[in-house]
């Protein structure tokens, strides 16, 4: 009862409740928080507190001193830490919702992965609706990217969408607003940053840190040979010497490091199209197919999926924010027809 | 936007997209066959998308997306390219327009959160104290309704009194500490006042205070007690006095009250009329009149002294557990 009073001063949200970043759209006013999802809690005695969450606490991932722990509450697109998900849902709610007096109880919208699990999906649920939520939706990430990009959902015509995500790769065939084909394989942003991890320790006997790894990544990496070459100086902690030692990399040796986990999405995509059916497989060919999530701003990406796929790769405006803003659209679309589009619980 | 029009020529950015996409290609030295090959797509949606005919791709976020891929592959600015197609086309997906461009929100204020508490607590003060005020009026009805009843009721508080004795028996009462204190004049002057019955009690009274006013000091403070047990049967000389005088007053017609601690009293007259009623102050006197009998109702009923007849009438006999007495007089 209480609840339905709030919710009269709180706005509708969509939330991409990413392994790497968490967004939100509020229906009328687009996308309003972007922000890493880490929390950082502390420690005192038995008591546990949160010092900061988003960006502050992603400034502190690995610089923490023993009573802090920054945590990323979101493991491979699902909840690992059930409770600090809910704190950091929470307080993103609450930033949302500046400007309102009560505390805000919005129908929210949560796009979860196409292949995780009820039980999976219901902490989720449960997550937002401890933060807060008067409803809860959920909605497969790959419909809601599909929505985002502006891809042609409610038609009888297959569209194929690759959500390369920092936790999970989603890749959907969707036709009549509904998912016929999904698979999700777990790789990522993060197993890229991983890989480069484990590439420079190879090479170079020294370790570097999550940070490092993904602006490694964000600057230099590369999905597909060619272009021009770049560099990027490095500093790490050598592992025979015990001191940081300063290192440059190039692009090649980036696009060598994933070649690993390039080559199970690039699998994942081909075993998607295989299993599709003929017609919407047909559709697919014509029409290509849309990258979304973080991953497509690896550079070549497109170029690789292209060649190995022999498909048309486009790569989706704002890949980012699609996800959240299909949720958005989604959200929008929740009043006018009861709604298919929506997972089932 | 600016940059990418001054990166480009100024021709180019009045071309459609697929005019400067064209003109790209064959700078390159490409054939739409070579480019086709590289992006997947058919050679005839090469030549279209460069004649900006998009027929065969309906939906726009492909259109869009082609068009971009295609920019890509050339080397070109692809933004430059979609806004090229959004001049031409317009955005059909006005959703995306409206679209905030990321933007980190300040926390939320702690301002806010005080001012709404502040507003909050202040509605809840506000509602606690109508609903007071509400409850008073209420309770406080029958008191308002004592205006009515005034021509019948003298409510005796001072020297405004006409008729009957003014010296209430409190009154001796708070004053027999002062009279023992300071040799009894005042004492003496109020009883002078009160009627001439009292002269003589008055004038016994000041002759023993004086008396005692005039042996040694220490004496007189041994003798404090005597003189207020002195004063104290001045005093109740006083109520004989007055008892004296409201034997005169044998109107079956009239109640006498003398309220020494404050009462809530109501009487109604044998035409069941309400001829009295509301709290009344401690240390007052009121005259009822109307016709017998009385049903009454005395709150704190040992604090109220009634006068009927002449008799005082034992409001202790008529009083339940909660010290009200309901009864009726005059039958």
């Amino acid at each position: 009862m209480f609840k339905r009073l709030r919710g009269l001063f709180s706005s509708d949200l969509s939330i991409d409740l990413g392994t790497a970043n968490t967004l939100i759209y509020v229906r009328g006013r687009g996308i309003v928080l972007d922000e890493p999802s880490v929390v950082a809690i502390r420690q005192s005695g038995s008591m546990r507190s949160v010092a900061a969450v988003g960006l502050d606490a992603k400034r502190m991932l690995g610089r923490t001193p023993g009573n802090i722990t920054a945590i990323r509450p979101m493991k491979d697109g699902v909840i690992a830490d059930f409770t600090v998900t809910e704190q950091m849902l929470q307080y993103f709610i609450r930033k949302v919702h500046q400007s309102t007096f009560l505390t805000p109880s919005p129908r929210v919208l949560v796009c979860v992965p196409c292949m995780s699990t009820q039980v999976e999906r219901r902490a989720i649920k449960e997550s937002a609706e401890g933060a807060g939520a008067r409803e809860v939706f959920l909605i497969e990430e790959p419909m809601a990217a599909a929505i985002g990009a502006g891809l042609p959902v409610e038609e009888a015509q297959g569209s194929m969408v690759v959500d390369i995500g920092g936790g999970t790769t989603e890749i959907a065939i969707i036709s009549l607003s509904g998912v016929v084909y999904s698979e999700s394989v777990r790789v990522g942003g993060d197993r890229f940053d991983e890989a480069i991890t484990a590439y420079v320790r190879r090479h170079y006997g020294s370790l570097i840190g999550e940070a490092t790894a993904e602006r490694i990544k964000e600057e230099i990496g590369c999905a597909y040979p060619g272009g021009e070459l770049r560099e990027i100086d490095v500093r790490g902690r050598n592992l025979a010497e015990g001191v940081p030692r300063s290192f440059t990399l190039n692009s090649n040796e980036i696009l060598d490091a994933l070649q690993e986990p390039l080559a199970s999405i690039v699998a994942a995509v081909r075993s998607a199209l295989e299993q599709s059916p003929p017609e919407l497989a047909s559709d697919i060919a014509d029409r290509g197919l849309v990258i979304t999530g973080g991953g497509a701003l690896l550079r070549g990406i497109d170029k690789l999926i292209a060649e190995e796929s022999g498909l048309p790769v486009i790569i989706a405006e704002d890949p980012l924010t699609c996800v959240a803003r299909g949720g958005g659209k989604a959200l929008e679309m929740i009043d006018q027809h009861s709604f298919e589009l929506l997972s089932t619980d | 936007m600016s940059e990418y029009q001054e990166h480009s020529s100024t021709p180019q950015t009045d071309r459609s997209p697929g005019e400067m996409l064209r003109a790209e290609r064959e700078y390159q030295g490409l054939s739409t066959d070579e480019v086709a090959e590289q992006l997947n797509l058919r050679p005839s949606l090469v030549t279209d998308l460069e004649a900006s005919r998009f027929d065969q791709i309906p939906v726009p976020a492909y259109q869009r997306g082609y068009l971009r891929s295609y920019a890509r592959l050339l080397g070109m600015d692809e933004r430059m390219v979609v806004h090229a197609y959004d001049r031409v086309h317009g955005r059909d997906d006005i959703d995306e327009r409206r679209i905030t461009p990321i933007q980190t929100v300040r926390p939320p204020s702690r301002l806010g959160k005080i001012i709404f508490r502040l507003v909050t607590v202040l509605i809840i003060l506000g509602l606690i104290g109508l609903t007071l005020l509400w409850w008073q009026s209420r309770q406080g009805t029958p008191s308002f309704s004592e205006g009515n009843n005034e021509p019948s009721v003298t409510q005796q508080d001072g020297p405004s009194t006409s008729s009957l004795p003014p010296l209430p028996e409190s009154s001796v009462e708070t004053r027999g500490p002062t009279v023992a204190e300071s040799p009894a004049t005042p004492a003496a002057t109020s009883l002078n006042q009160s009627a001439d019955v009292d002269v003589a009690v008055a004038s016994q009274v000041s002759e023993q205070a004086g008396t005692t006013g005039d042996t040694p000091s220490n004496e007189g403070k041994l003798q404090v007690p005597a003189v207020e047990g002195q004063n104290g049967s001045a005093g109740r000389a006083v109520a004989e006095s007055q008892a004296e005088q409201s034997t005169q007053n044998n109107d079956p017609n009239v109640l006498q009250f003398t309220f020494n601690q404050e009462s809530w009293t109501e009487v109604r007259d044998a035409s069941g009329q309400r001829v009295f009623s509301g709290l009344q102050k401690a240390g007052t006197q009121a005259e009822v009149h109307g016709r017998p009998p009385f049903r009454m109702t005395v709150g704190n009923a040992s604090g109220v002294v009634l006068h009927y007849r002449g008799e005082t009438v034992d409001l202790q006999k008529n009083a339940r557990s909660s010290n009200v007495a309901k009864f009726t007089l005059g039958e």
